[in-house]
């Protein structure tokens, strides 16, 4: 057969077409995105349309956020994290700023309360991209107009080791049934099917593992409806800060 | 009215960032699809746009290599660097470029950063 006198390729090809791949679907999205702020612009357009504009901008944006995660992991960033930290305080901002961006159909209120034992401290990159993926499905498993979450940062202690702790929690959010299920840690190739379905927790799930920590979900008040739920990513300090 | 030149290989792009500069009042003085022709055309410019918007990823010469000649030319030159390599920041800031914008990216930022460089 033809096939197996082609060249086989290495896994630095492969992270190189995935790169290209994800380049051009960004350049692509990049179009799409704009294109629909020209209508959400244009005074004529009626307020329906420009709501459904609006709803079909965030679902770009997400993806462009989807795609960026997929050049990470396929890039093994998430394994490597960058030399240099960034100011706690900037990746909270930053943060905010994307979650806005995310979701310009919804008046997202995110409350950030960063403990004293963090508010000086750097971190990597990694810990913001990984706030903002739990972040873009906390917005999605609220799903009302205005959702109200909040977010707790502190670097903890656990031993003599200590590691960042970061809760979001939002009265009104859904547990999604995989973590109900308790099988968020069982996440592999034999049962994708049952894996967690939503990419942005996924990808938590698997940068904070990958750094030697992880991710837990849980519902707040059992008697309540809804219950509401908080997810709580650990990540050892070690893994992303730099003195 | 501010001038632009734009600098991309992909069509679609040029054209929506044109649509949107010329809807925004800006003047686009000039397109280039690789960094080579964008070199081209800036050193036979009798007039010099006022900024450049430049992307990375072009063939032929990348955005980094044509943001360094230009500002061999005219170190005062204005350019804008967008791409969807946000690792490329760093690298294209040391050529010259004043702004980075990584993609994708709302046009109001873009247009934020215009007005922001076009400033007297």
């Amino acid at each position: 057969m033809k096939g197996h006198e082609g060249t086989r390729r290495t896994r630095a090809d492969l992270e190189l077409y995935a790169d290209i791949l994800s380049h051009d679907i960004l350049n692509n999205n990049q179009a799409v995105m704009s294109y629909l702020e020209l209508i959400i612009a244009t005074p004529e357009v009626d307020d329906k349309t420009k709501k459904y504009a609006l709803k079909a901008s965030s679902q770009t944006r997400m993806l462009a956020l989807m795609v960026e995660d997929v050049k990470k992991v396929a890039s093994g960033i998430i394994a490597a994290p960058s030399p240099k930290g960034v100011e706690l305080r900037k990746i909270v901002d930053q943060t905010q700023k994307e979650i806005r961006n995310l979701f310009p159909d919804k008046k997202v209120v995110l409350r950030t309360t960063i403990a004293p034992s963090a508010a000086s401290e750097k971190a990597d990159e990694i810990l913001g991209d990984i706030l903002v993926n739990v972040l873009m499905n906390a917005v999605q498993l609220d799903n009302v107009e205005s959702p109200r979450i909040e977010v707790s940062i502190e670097l903890a202690k656990a031993g003599e080791e200590r590691y960042w702790k970061v809760v979001v929690s939002d009265d009104n959010m859904v547990l999604p049934p995989m973590f109900k299920k308790d099988v968020a840690g069982t996440v592999d190739a034999k049962n994708k099917s049952t894996a967690v379905r939503m990419s942005g927790l996924a990808f938590a799930k698997l940068a904070s593992e990958t750094m030697g920590g992880g991710i837990r979900g849980e519902e707040m008040a059992k008697g309540r409806s809804p219950p509401g739920c908080r997810f709580t990513v650990s990540i050892p300090r070690g893994a992303v800060v730099h003195d | 009215m501010t001038s632009v030149l734009i600098v991309d290989d992909e069509l679609f792009i040029v054209e929506l960032y044109r649509d949107i500069l010329q809807l925004r009042g800006y003047r686009v003085v000039g397109t280039a699809f690789d960094g080579e022709e964008a070199l081209r055309k800036y050193s036979q410019a009798l007039e010099k746009p006022d900024v450049i918007i430049m992307d990375h990823r072009m063939p032929v010469m990348n955005g980094v290599e044509a943001t360094k000649e230009i500002i061999k030319i005219n170190p005062r030159q204005k350019v804008i660097f967008v791409s969807a390599d946000v690792l490329v920041e760093q690298e294209a800031r040391t050529a010259g470029a004043i702004e980075f914008l990584p993609k994708p990216f709302r046009m109001d930022d873009l247009i934020e950063k215009m007005a922001k460089i076009s400033l007297p």
